[in-house]
C-alpha cells in the first residue's frame, strides 16, 4: 500500500512538471553581441528640424522635407587590421525625427579598432529582383519601393528633398537622388577603440547638410540644378556625391 | 484499506484539478467547422503576401466578403452597395464617372478608386485619411453622401436576411453578426483581388512581345525627363512615382493639377500646409479601364492625361520637387505621347477584371 501511495504522488510530481517550451523566442547567437549605429542629421551646428525653411547654405535658404537612405556594408576593424562583416541592411527615414538609430546583431564578440560602412545598397542587392525580400525587409518592395527605380540602376541610396526660397518668385522645389553603383558612399573611421567585447555598443556619426551644399563645392540650388536622378553624366549627382564625402564625421563610441 | 483509498482518491483528484493550468488551451467551442484557408496565386515579381495576422484570408470569409461587397443591404435604402461604385469591367471604379451619386442624390467630390492589390497599399482614399482597408471599408457605408447607412441597421438588417448567419458561421465559427466582422470579411474579399496578369506581366514572363509602339512607350514611361532638344532621349519620368510591380510608391503627391486648390487633398489629414494638393499616387494598372482620372476626373482620357504631363503642369510650393524640373511639361512628341499610351494600355488585365471569384453573385 505504502507503494502504491508513492507511486500515486511520483506521478503527481511528474504530471505539474513545467510544459516543455516549445517556443522561447529570439536565441542570442553564441558569441555575439549588438552594434547600435545612430545619424544624427545637422545643419553646420543645428540639429536639423524637417520643414522648417530656415537653413542658409550660403547660396540659398532652404529647408528640408525628406532625408532618406541606405545603409549597408557595415564593416569592423580587428586589431590585426583585418576588417570583419556585420550582416544586415537599414534605411534611415528622417521624416520626422533629426536622428535615427538602427542595431546590428550578429557581431562578433571583440575589441575593434575602426568601423566602415556604405550609404547606400552592395552593387549585388541593388541589382537584385526587390519582390525577394520578405515584407518588413530594408529592401522589400514594401519598404524600400519609394527607393527603388523599377528598371533602372536599383535604389535611391540616399534622398534629400526640400524646399528652396527664390527671391521674388513662389519657393521651389528640390530632389536629389544619388544611387548608381558608382555612387556608393564609404564612410570609415579608424583608430577607434569599439568594444564589443561583452555588452553592445553604440557609434554615433553625424551627417551635416550645409558640407552637403558646400564642401568641397560651392553647390547654388536654383530651377536648373533642382533636381538629379543620377543619370550618367548628371554634374549635379557629380558634384552632391563629391560633397557627400565631407558630410558624415563620427560623433562618438559609448561606452 | 477503506481509508487508504479515500485518500488515494484524494490525492488523485487533487493532482487532476491542481495541474489544470497545464493543460493544452482548448480551442473555443464553435458552431462551425474552421473556415478553409485560401491560397494566393505566386505571382513572380510581386511582394509576399501582406494580409493581416488577425484576419487570415479563408474560402467562406472571402465568399462572405463578396456577398457583403455586392449587397445593397448595406446602404440606407437598401439601393446601392460597395459594387455601384466599384463596377468590375472599370477596373473597379465608377462606370466613367468622374462624381459618385449616393442613395439621397447627392454626388461625391472625389473620383471612385479601383480596387486591387490593396493588401500591398498603405493609407487608403484619395486623402489617404484611412490608415487601414478594414476602417476605409465602413467609410462609405456611413458616409451621409454614400451609403448614408447607420451600422446597427445594416447589422438588424443581415441579420433577418436568410444565409447571413450561416455565412457569418462559416467564416468566423459563430453566427454574430457586428462591424468588426462586416469589415473583416470586405478586408478578405478586396485583398484577394490581385492584378497582375496584364500583357506587360505576360512580356516579363516571357509569354508575350510588345508592338514597337509599346516597346517605345515603356522606354519613354521609365526614361528620365530630358530637356527637348539636348539630344537625350525623350522621357517621360513616369517611373519615380508609379514605380515597383505595384505602379505606385504609395505616397502622396501634388501632380501640377492646378496652383490654388479647392480640395486641399492630404492636408486635410495632416494639418501640414506643405500637403497642400497632395493626393495618392495611384496604381496605373487597369489605368485604360479606369477613366475618368485624376482625383477629381478632371481628365476623360489618358492622352489628356498625357497633356497635362506634357505641357501643363502648374506650379506651386507642394509641387513634387521631381516635377519642378520639368518646367510646364515633359515636351513629347505626338508620337511619342501615342506610345506612352500604347505602353499604359498593356497594364490592362482582362483576366483579372473578368475573373468570375470577383464578380456579382446576386446577378445571375
Amino acid at each position: 500500500m505504502k507503494k502504491l501511495l508513492f507511486f500515486v504522488l511520483l506521478l503527481g510530481l511528474q504530471a505539474c512538471k513545467d510544459p516543455e517550451v516549445t517556443n522561447p523566442g529570439p536565441v542570442p547567437v553564441a558569441g555575439t553581441t549588438s552594434l547600435n549605429l545612430q545619424l544624427e542629421h545637422y545643419f553646420g551646428n543645428e540639429a536639423i528640424v524637417l520643414n522648417q525653411f530656415t537653413y542658409n547654405t550660403g547660396q540659398n535658404t532652404l529647408g528640408f522635407s525628406n532625408i532618406q537612405y541606405f545603409i549597408s556594408g557595415v564593416q569592423l576593424k580587428k586589431a590585426d587590421g583585418s576588417w570583419i562583416s556585420v550582416p544586415g541592411y537599414a534605411q534611415f527615414t528622417a521624416q520626422s525625427i533629426s536622428s535615427g538609430t538602427t542595431q546590428f546583431t550578429e557581431v562578433p564578440k571583440g575589441l575593434y579598432e575602426g568601423i566602415r560602412f556604405n550609404i547606400g545598397v552592395d552593387s549585388v542587392a541593388n541589382h537584385t529582383d526587390p519582390s525577394i525580400w520578405p515584407n518588413g525587409h530594408p529592401l522589400s518592395i514594401m519598404e524600400g519601393g519609394p527607393m527603388h527605380w523599377s528598371w533602372n540602376s536599383g535604389y535611391i541610396f540616399i534622398k534629400v528633398e526640400g524646399q528652396y526660397e527664390i527671391p521674388g518668385n513662389p519657393m521651389g522645389g528640390f530632389a536629389y537622388h544619388i544611387g548608381r553603383d558608382d555612387l556608393l558612399l564609404e564612410v570609415k573611421e579608424e583608430g577607434i577603440v569599439l568594444n564589443l567585447q561583452e555588452n553592445p555598443a553604440s557609434v554615433i556619426f553625424r551627417m551635416d547638410l550645409k558640407k552637403y551644399f558646400n564642401d568641397p563645392n560651392t553647390f547654388t540650388v536654383s530651377p536648373e540644378t533642382s533636381f538629379t536622378h543620377s543619370t550618367v553624366n548628371d554634374t549635379v549627382a557629380d558634384q552632391l556625391f563629391q560633397n557627400m564625402h565631407s558630410m558624415m564625421t563620427l560623433v562618438a563610441v559609448n561606452p | 484499506m477503506k481509508k487508504y483509498f479515500t485518500f488515494l482518491a484524494f490525492i488523485l483528484f487533487g493532482i487532476l484539478t491542481a495541474c489544470k493550468d497545464d493543460l493544452p488551451v482548448q480551442p473555443p467551442v464553435t458552431d462551425y467547422p474552421a473556415p478553409t484557408p485560401y491560397t494566393f496565386p505566386v505571382l513572380p515579381g510581386f511582394p509576399a503576401q501582406n494580409t493581416k495576422a488577425d484576419n487570415p484570408l479563408t474560402i467562406e470569409g472571402i465568399e462572405l466578403g463578396r456577398s457583403l461587397f455586392y449587397d445593397p443591404v448595406l446602404s440606407g435604402d437598401n439601393t446601392q452597395s460597395c459594387g455601384s461604385c466599384h463596377n468590375a469591367v472599370n477596373g473597379f471604379t465608377d462606370n466613367g464617372k468622374a462624381f459618385s451619386t449616393g442613395i439621397t442624390g447627392a454626388e461625391g467630390t472625389r473620383n471612385s478608386m479601383p480596387l486591387f492589390n490593396l493588401q500591398w497599399n498603405t493609407r487608403f482614399f484619395w486623402d489617404g485619411r484611412a490608415a487601414t482597408l478594414r476602417q476605409q471599408v465602413l467609410m462609405p457605408i456611413q458616409d451621409p453622401v454614400e451609403m448614408h447607412e447607420l451600422l446597427p441597421n445594416a447589422i438588424a438588417e443581415l441579420s433577418q436576411l436568410p444565409g447571413y448567419k450561416a455565412k457569418f458561421g462559416r467564416a468566423f465559427g459563430t453566427e454574430d453578426i457586428n462591424s468588426e466582422r462586416i469589415a473583416k470579411a470586405l478586408e478578405q474579399f478586396i485583398f484577394s483581388m490581385i492584378s497582375g496578369q496584364s500583357k506587360h506581366d505576360l512580356v516579363l514572363r516571357g509569354m508575350a512581345s510588345y508592338t514597337d509602339s509599346e516597346q517605345r512607350g515603356q522606354d519613354i514611361f521609365r526614361a528620365e525627363f530630358s530637356v527637348p532638344g539636348s539630344g537625350r532621349p525623350a522621357g517621360g519620368d513616369c517611373f519615380h512615382c508609379h514605380t515597383t510591380v505595384l505602379f505606385t510608391n504609395n505616397q502622396f503627391a501634388n501632380n501640377g493639377l492646378d496652383s490654388v486648390f479647392t480640395d486641399v487633398g492630404y492636408e486635410s489629414v495632416t494639418n501640414n500646409p506643405l500637403d497642400r494638393g497632395k493626393f495618392k499616387v495611384p496604381s496605373l494598372r487597369n489605368i485604360a479601364l479606369t477613366a475618368p482620372y485624376m482625383h477629381d476626373g478632371r481628365f476623360t482620357t489618358l492622352e489628356e492625361v498625357i497633356d497635362h504631363y506634357n505641357s501643363g503642369i502648374k506650379s506651386s510650393l507642394t509641387l513634387d520637387p521631381n516635377m519642378k524640373s520639368q518646367g510646364s511639361g515633359l515636351g513629347l512628341n505626338p508620337l511619342q505621347k501615342a506610345d506612352l499610351v500604347a505602353f499604359l494600355k498593356t497594364l490592362t488585365d482582362t483576366a483579372f477584371v473578368n475573373n468570375p471569384q470577383f464578380q456579382d453573385p446576386f446577378t445571375p
